[in-house]
């Protein structure tokens, strides 16, 4: 595969991954990661 | 990126790896990056965590069964860059792994067949049980955080010691023997059970940064599998799911057939 087309499907890549990361900003979904990973989470600990 | 790539091969691993880990677990930046899921295998429940374990956030979402846009997305911006390199440089469990097997035992170097129990783990203990069972099952069985938040988590808070139970020991027991078993073999962990490589593996053949062998100029002489933290051969196949993106075959290869 040529370099130009590997370059064009790391692209591609990259802008869908970016895609995902603002449409999980625009559902709250940084708020949500930063609560759930702001509380002790007990079930990390071992404690049932 | 080329030019980051060419100048980690001048430098040292572990002083990166070592940096990672301070980072990652920084305490002071919690209430800004606690966030955004870090580039590795790092506890949110560790104390002085400064990020998210992507784990177990993605098995957050699965619990409130929401699809992890934010969390896949960051994943699959560091894969598509630069494949699976986090896991050589950056992950703190990778590195606590090849502390473990530095220290003096008789060592066994298994080949890489059985990786695919790595997607196993993803899709069962990360996917599907926290979807139906609604509990993160894999931090429960997690060795790193009983490592990094079980342990200092413990002892930092007495309250906690009278809910300790069954589970606790258990964790205990899992730690215990990945513990002996990083000892005798290279990063056991990284290479049939974690899910945050499995997520990255598929990465490796279409991301930015990858390795090129000259297959005319290699001589096989297998210096580069010797060194290799997953036991591969990276002559065979340059985009291996497996490879970790240490790099250090290339500083080893005799006739500089390996590049980036």
């Amino acid at each position: 595969m040529s370099g130009n087309r590997l370059w064009l499907r790391s692209g591609a890549l990259l802008l869908l991954s970016l895609a995902a990361v603002v449409l999980g900003l625009m559902r709250d979904q940084w708020m949500i990661t930063l609560v759930n990973a702001t509380l002790l989470c007990l079930s990390c600990i071992g404690i049932q | 990126m080329k030019r980051l790539f060419n100048l980690l091969l001048r430098i040292r691993r572990w002083p990166v790896q070592a940096v990672s880990f301070l980072v990652m677990n920084s305490y002071f930046t919690q209430s800004v990056t606690r966030g955004l899921p870090c580039p590795g295998f790092n506890c949110y429940a560790c104390p002085a965590a400064a990020f998210a374990c992507p784990i177990g956030s993605l098995q957050h979402f699965a619990i409130i069964r929401e699809i992890p846009f934010y969390v896949l997305g960051v994943l699959a911006f560091v894969g598509t860059l630069w494949g699976r390199a986090a896991c050589g440089w950056l992950c703190p469990f990778g590195f606590f792994q090849e502390l473990m097997y530095k220290l003096p035992l008789p060592k066994w170097r298994l080949s890489p067949r059985l990786g695919w129990l790595r997607y196993v783990f993803l899709a069962v203990l990360v996917f599907a049980i926290p979807y139906f069972t609604l509990e993160p099952w894999f931090c429960k069985l997690c060795p790193q955080g009983t490592l990094e938040a079980g342990i200092p988590q413990i002892l930092l808070l007495p309250g906690l010691r009278s809910l300790v139970g069954w589970l606790f020991a258990l964790k205990l027991v899992i730690l215990l023997a990945f513990l002996a078993w990083m000892a005798v073999t290279q990063r056991p962990f990284c290479r049939w059970v974690c899910p945050l490589g499995a997520i990255w593996s598929p990465f490796n053949p279409v991301s930015a940064v990858r390795l090129t062998v000259d297959r005319e100029a290699c001589i096989e002489c297998n210096r580069c599998q010797q060194v290799c933290p997953v036991n591969i051969r990276i002559y065979e196949n340059a985009d291996a799911v497996e490879c970790v993106r240490c790099l250090e075959c290339i500083r080893v290869c005799p006739v500089d057939c390996i590049h980036i």
